[in-house]
């Protein structure tokens, strides 16, 4: 096994020999510019995108706690319910009365 | 180093020409060690470039210049096993769509155009890719790097981000493995001599 192991340690660098460090084309380092170029510009334009996003959330949380500030109060100083039901009834039954009799009564 | 420290905290604070200059001085060796990991002389300069566009986009996060090259080694390996995980998916597909007779005529036509010294090179990169079949693709790598790269196990460490005693463990057992299959073949006498 120790010389297959020397024969194996052998075959790495007769691998490495056979795999030599190749020469770079001469349009390596301009595509890589080109690669490098496109993806800054992908990532500036999805950078602006979320930046336009950030603003338009930002603005409508902005509106909904202004809304909130001017509408709730209000509601809050109207109820919908001012008087009881008593007082509802009332006020329907007089009006009633008052267009059941005719107009010679009233006087 | 292959460049001086000063290139790379220029290139790490933006500095373009500072990151030229490391490309030049990186593109060989790394196009070098890609070619001896994939196996794939035509696919080389692609997985270069993406190593070195992976290499400008993370340069800013490099803690310190002394961990330059086995943060490139790590960028190297990383894009490596992507095109490998690329090729087997490829691969499935079209060797499904080749007869076997078709197979066997594309890599008879592929041999016509070697010859002498060549044939041996080739016979010697065909046996070693073929032993690195008995392990797995990232002790593959991992092998690979150690035996012909020539890493030392600490920068090793430094590249997988694992300790020592785990990096040998591991070497230990892919190596075992591929002597195996080296004698398996040896034994059946389809060796390279």
């Amino acid at each position: 096994m120790d010389h297959m192991e020397k024969r194996l340690d052998a075959l790495w660098a007769e691998y490495r020999e056979a795999c030599p460090d190749p020469e770079p084309s001469a349009q390596f380092t301009p595509r890589l510019w080109q690669r490098i170029e496109s993806s800054r510009n992908t990532r500036a334009s999805s950078l602006l995108f979320r930046r336009w996003a950030e603003v338009w959330l930002v603005a409508t949380v902005a509106l909904a706690i202004v809304m909130s500030a001017f509408l709730i109060p209000r509601f809050q100083n109207q109820p919908a319910y001012l008087a009881s039901y008593i007082d509802v009834l009332a006020a329907a039954d007089s009006a009633a009365d008052s267009a059941v009799l005719p107009a010679s009564d009233t006087k | 180093m292959l460049i001086e420290f000063e290139f790379i905290e220029r290139a790490r604070h933006g500095d373009e020409g500072a990151f030229n200059q490391v490309i030049q001085a990186y593109r060989k060796r790394i196009l070098g060690t890609i070619g001896r990991l994939i196996g794939k002389p035509e696919d080389v300069e692609d997985v270069g470039q993406e190593v070195f566009l992976r290499l400008y986009d993370s340069l800013g996060q490099l803690r310190a210049p002394e961990v330059f090259e086995p943060w490139l080694y790590r960028l190297t390996v990383n894009a490596a096993y992507d095109y490998l995980r690329r090729q087997k998916r490829r691969r499935e597909s079209r060797m499904s769509d080749l007869s076997e007779e078709q197979v066997v005529m594309a890599d008879a036509s592929a041999g016509i155009k070697q010859s002498g010294e060549e044939v041996q090179r080739s016979k010697v990169r065909e046996m070693v890719q073929s032993l690195l079949e008995s392990v797995s693709e990232e002790d593959r790598i991992l092998l690979l790097l150690k035996e012909v790269e020539g890493l030392s196990l600490k920068e090793l460490e430094e590249v997988y981000k694992v300790n020592e005693n785990a990096l040998k463990v591991r070497l230990f057992r892919a190596r075992q493995r591929v002597l195996k299959a080296f004698a398996a073949r040896e034994g059946t006498g389809s060796g390279v001599r």
